[in-house]
């Protein structure tokens, strides 16, 4: 078992998971005014989160592209995407909290980002501690999601979010 | 003239004498640091590792330890970036080829170039991981100059001491599906590496493992079987003498199920 933390988002990995929490640096600019009085733009860097009980490439996008790919049958991966946290104001983030318990009958192979044969995917978005948040699964097999549910679960349920601090 | 000659002669002795008792303080350090078990780096040899099983004083395998030691662990750590990472390796059917490596080690050196390699062929059907000391521990800057971005690659001292790995470089070939180490040791370059790992596959320790673990789980799953059975055979009997679940002869210190819970404890039972 793991137990991950990284920028006021934690979980615990049963064994033989994988798992990143990385930050990508694409947000919008602060501005900020270095000692000198010289002004520095740095892009406000965000979270993601993937997780997976398959061995994650070195070379994977934020939704998974070239992890995906490499899925079995019985293999789940999941991904915490952060938004702006402006956006949890904001219609499409109104849902208040993680979803932390997923059904079977949730995923759809109409909700994978990239249509692999078989998979089945799951998207929500949601807002907690004031932050906003996508959360993407994709299960390797739709036919064995009564299977790999109860396991994802699991997982989820280990999930924190924490107010984000200064970063 | 003569006086100068046995000034100067005394001062031979006495230099005779300084040198003979440094060459022995010398050798005797060296005598002792060769009792503790350390190596010495030198012409790109590895630096000597002591195996994982016997004492710590031995010097590392030429070949990797064979036989399964069931003590394979999940690492995490950090990348160079300071982000979390975990990298699973129980219960995954892929086996994983752990890399120890540092970054002031010099025969890593070479294993750092290989690992550039987008085309590398790893021994073993088995994922590369490469594990360093974590930051507080290692020359983070160095390591990004060396290190290749398509490599995976942890930050993890305490992946080091699950492993007991002593020095730089160290392999552990892994086994996710039995938890074995399957094979381990120290190798001066990569063609080594792949014929330590590929040694140990063919030798059948990852088969061996896995059938190992296998009879494991047949016996647990005997053992569950006959205790169900012998369950169900306990209660047809006591059903068959008219004995129902809840019949307070089941309960006879008691008196019932309903009166077990109030029973108190015996205030002279320690």
């Amino acid at each position: 078992m793991s137990s991950l933390r990284a920028h006021d988002v934690g979980v615990v990995l049963p064994a033989g998971w994988d798992g990143r929490i990385s930050v990508r640096r694409d947000g919008a600019t602060d501005t900020l005014v270095s000692a000198t009085g010289t002004k520095v733009f740095a892009a406000r860097s965000h979270p993601v989160v993937h997780l997976a009980n398959f061995g994650l490439p070195q070379d994977r996008g934020d939704f998974g592209s070239g992890a995906v790919e490499l899925m079995g049958d019985a293999d789940i991966f999941v991904v915490l995407f952060e938004h702006e946290p402006a956006s949890a104001q904001t219609a499409l983030f109104r849902a208040d909290g993680m979803p932390r318990v997923l059904e079977p009958r949730e995923f759809d192979p109409s909700n994978l980002r990239r249509g692999i044969a078989g998979q089945s995917g799951y998207q929500a978005f949601f807002h907690e501690q004031a932050r906003a948040f996508c959360l993407y699964v994709v299960l390797g097999a739709h036919a064995r999601r009564a299977r790999l549910v109860p396991t994802l679960n699991r997982v989820l349920a280990t999930v924190t979010i924490s107010p984000q601090t200064a970063r | 003239m003569t006086a100068l000659v046995v000034v100067l002669a005394v001062v031979v002795a006495l230099l005779v004498v300084l040198v003979a008792g440094l060459l022995r303080s010398h050798a005797e350090i060296l005598r002792a640091l060769h009792d503790a078990g350390l190596g010495h780096e030198q012409d790109g040899e590895a630096t000597e590792i002591p195996a994982r099983t016997g004492s710590r004083t031995g010097v590392a395998p030429s070949s990797p330890t064979k036989g399964p030691s069931p003590d394979a662990t999940d690492v995490s750590g950090v990348d160079l970036d300071g982000d979390a990472v975990a990298i699973g390796i129980l219960g995954n059917p892929v086996p994983t080829l752990l890399a120890f490596l540092s970054s002031g080690c010099l025969t890593c050196r070479e294993f750092w170039e290989e690992f550039g390699n987008p085309g590398l062929a790893v021994p073993g059907d088995a994922r590369l991981v490469v594990v360093t000391m974590s930051p507080e521990d290692e020359n983070v800057s160095a390591l990004r100059r060396l290190a290749s971005p398509s490599t995976t690659m942890v930050m993890s001292t305490p992946a080091w001491a699950a492993y007991e790995v002593a020095g730089s470089p160290y392999f552990v070939y892994a086994d996710g599906m039995s938890g074995a180490v399957v094979g381990e040791g120290t190798a001066t370059n990569w063609a080594r590496v792949s014929e330590m790992v590929t040694e140990s596959v063919d030798d059948g320790a990852l088969d061996g493992a896995r059938r190992s673990v296998a009879a494991r789980t047949a016996r647990a799953a005997r053992r569950h079987s006959a205790d169900r059975e012998r369950e169900a055979r306990a209660d047809d009997a006591l059903l068959n003498a008219g004995i129902a679940p809840g019949d307070p002869r089941l309960y006879p210190a008691t008196g019932g199920p309903d009166a077990a819970g109030s029973v108190q404890p015996d205030p002279d039972t320690p």
